[in-house]
């Protein structure tokens, strides 16, 4: 029987017939293999070079290894990149890509452009995820490209790409830990946290157009008048930009505090009433609102006066009223997969309720818990 | 960038001293067998899952041709693609075939088929067998392909497919019979004419 079965193998799903099948195919699109066009002269020099150049390689890494073999070298971790299981690229306005080990500990941490360059990240690697999350975001803060202090709501965009889908470490995996982590910590709940789900082939492609991950996938939602591309703050502070998003992508936006929310609304009604717009209704509102009350609060205000969103702080020239197209609610949509609105508030959201006894303060709690 | 030596499925070096063709060639011979079984197995169709399969090589060919990123892990690479692949193929289908069969005889006590594989597979050449075979409604075919080209078990049909086992096994042991039923109706339908033949003659 065993050698009948062997010939099931000309029948169907030929290997050989289907690569013939691929070339010939390839071959009508014009593709042709660059490097098949070589002279053997050529090819041999290129070898002989590639040889000696190979043999020097790899001295200057057993070299390297012999006189400093614990320093976390960025270009000796990029050559046992096998046991990276999963990449999340952290996108706040500096853009980083955590490369993940099977365990959870970050294995790499690259910079993607100048502002991240910025920022050392040496002393984070093998660390747990999480951890290095954590330390980015308030490594960020301190060096000044958040300021929760503003009017503007602040967001930082993980993508997670789970690079080999037969390891044990998954995508939910990943997030429950980061959502414990945000739990955890009060600091962190003064950002929203966009959790996007992203593949290998995106990856590439987001590499190819030189543009960090989350802001590719989170751009790719929208049309820009000039293809622009937009940082995760500039996206954000358009809710009609985080409708878009939700309708096309699995998404989870992780809700601020209640204190971080509190906050954002005064300062808020503040420069409103700066401007002479009554904004007694609102006040009255915020003194007895639950946490779910003030969520809608905050987007309906974001709604109607969408230049709140984009200013840096509340010194700075006051907003200029309703916009003439704002709807009177905002009605955030579900994702088309079920994915829940981000409007609602997550698991990780703070369940208090009743009423901030001071509004005009920011959250004094600013340490660490963990 | 150069192509630098990375590790497929931890024991294939690839990249180093292959020029793009056999580098293609390699992640190909390497990753057929899996994602065959898996576009069969995701589609439960013979045909769309080999359209599919040879699009995706395609594909990836294109981009090993044309681009110079390194992949790391081309395993989790073809997979991704085949997921997009199947992802557009679900999207342009109206419904999912799926396996139509009697609700009475869906829970019968099935015969082990291994003596009636045997006896088909050891008398009757494949190319006979497949002739009978193209005749039949989808997903038998995708499961015999599945248990005779692929070598899979029932089991492993059944939880690729999310097909309860008794229905693999089910399916499998009716077409085997009727399989040998159509064999042996023209076998003896061609002795027949052969014999009416010599009585002809003589």
């Amino acid at each position: 029987m065993r050698n009948v079965k062997k010939t099931w193998n000309s029948i169907q799903f030929d290997e050989d017939e289907l690569l013939e099948a691929i070339y010939q195919k390839a071959s009508q699109d014009s593709i042709r293999p660059q490097r098949l066009i070589i002279s053997q002269e050529e090819n041999m020099n290129k070898n002989v070079w590639k040889g000696l150049i190979g043999i020097g390689f790899a001295l200057l890494v057993v070299l390297g290894l012999w006189l400093n073999p614990q320093t976390p070298n960025k270009t000796v971790v990029e050559e046992v990149k096998q046991d990276v299981v999963a990449y999340i690229a952290v996108d706040i306005n500096p853009s980083f890509e955590l490369a993940v080990l099977e365990d959870g500990t970050v294995s790499t941490i690259t910079a993607l452009n100048e502002d991240a360059e910025t920022l050392d990240t040496t002393d984070l690697i093998g660390l747990p995820s999480e951890d290095v999350i954590e330390e980015i975001v308030l490594m960020a803060t301190e060096a000044g490209f958040i300021d929760t202090l503003d009017a503007q709501d602040d967001y930082v965009v993980l993508t997670t790409v789970i690079a080999d889908e037969t390891s044990t470490l998954t995508y939910d995996y990943l997030m429950t830990r980061l959502q414990t982590r945000i739990q955890d910590n009060t600091e962190l709940q003064n950002y929203y946290f966009v959790e996007l789900k992203s593949d290998m082939v995106e990856r590439l492609e987001a590499e190819g157009q030189n543009v960090p991950l989350g802001l590719y996938i989170i751009n790719g939602t929208i049309e820009t008048e000039d293809g622009t591309i937009l940082s995760a703050k500039e996206f954000f502070s358009n809710p009609d930009n985080v409708t878009q998003l939700q309708s096309q992508v699995h998404v989870n936006i992780t809700q601020v505090s209640q204190e971080q929310l509190t906050y954002m609304i005064t300062a808020w009604l503040s420069q409103l009433s700066e401007q002479g717009i009554d904004v007694s209704s609102y006040q009255t509102q915020l003194e007895s609102a639950t946490y779910e009350a003030l969520v809608q609060l905050h987007d309906d205000l974001k709604d109607l006066y969408p230049d709140l969103a984009t200013m840096g702080s509340k010194n700075e020239s006051a907003p200029q009223g309703p916009s003439e197209n704002a709807p009177e609610t905002k009605q955030s949509q579900p994702a088309q997969d079920g994915t829940p609105s981000s409007v609602e508030p997550s698991q990780s959201a703070p369940e208090t309720t009743g009423t901030p006894s001071d509004n005009s303060k920011k959250p004094s709690d600013k340490g660490k818990s963990n | 960038m150069s192509w630098i030596c990375h590790t497929l499925e931890k024991t294939l070096c690839y990249g180093k001293g292959m020029n793009r063709k056999e580098l293609f060639e390699t992640i190909y011979h390497a990753s057929f067998t899996t994602l065959s079984k898996y576009f069969l197995m995701k589609t439960g169709h013979v045909q769309d899952a080999q359209d599919l399969l040879q699009d995706m090589y395609l594909d990836f060919y294109k981009m090993i041709i044309n681009t110079d990123t390194p992949i790391e892990n081309p395993i989790a690479y073809l997979k991704t693609m085949a997921n997009h692949s199947l992802s557009k193929y679900y999207a342009s289908k109206d419904q999912i075939s799926t396996l139509k069969m009697d609700s009475d005889n869906f829970f019968e006590q099935i015969e082990d088929p291994l003596d009636l594989e045997i006896s088909v597979l050891d008398k009757i050449d494949v190319e006979t067998i497949w002739s009978y075979v193209e005749a039949m409604n989808e997903p038998v075919k995708t499961f015999i392909l599945l248990r005779y080209r692929f070598n899979l078990n029932y089991r492993e049909i059944s939880e690729g497919m999310n097909i309860p086992e008794s229905t693999v096994k089910s399916a499998l042991y009716r077409a085997l019979k009727e399989i040998k039923e159509k064999y042996n109706q023209s076998s003896s339908k061609s002795e027949k004419s052969s014999s009416s033949k010599v009585k002809g003659r003589m």
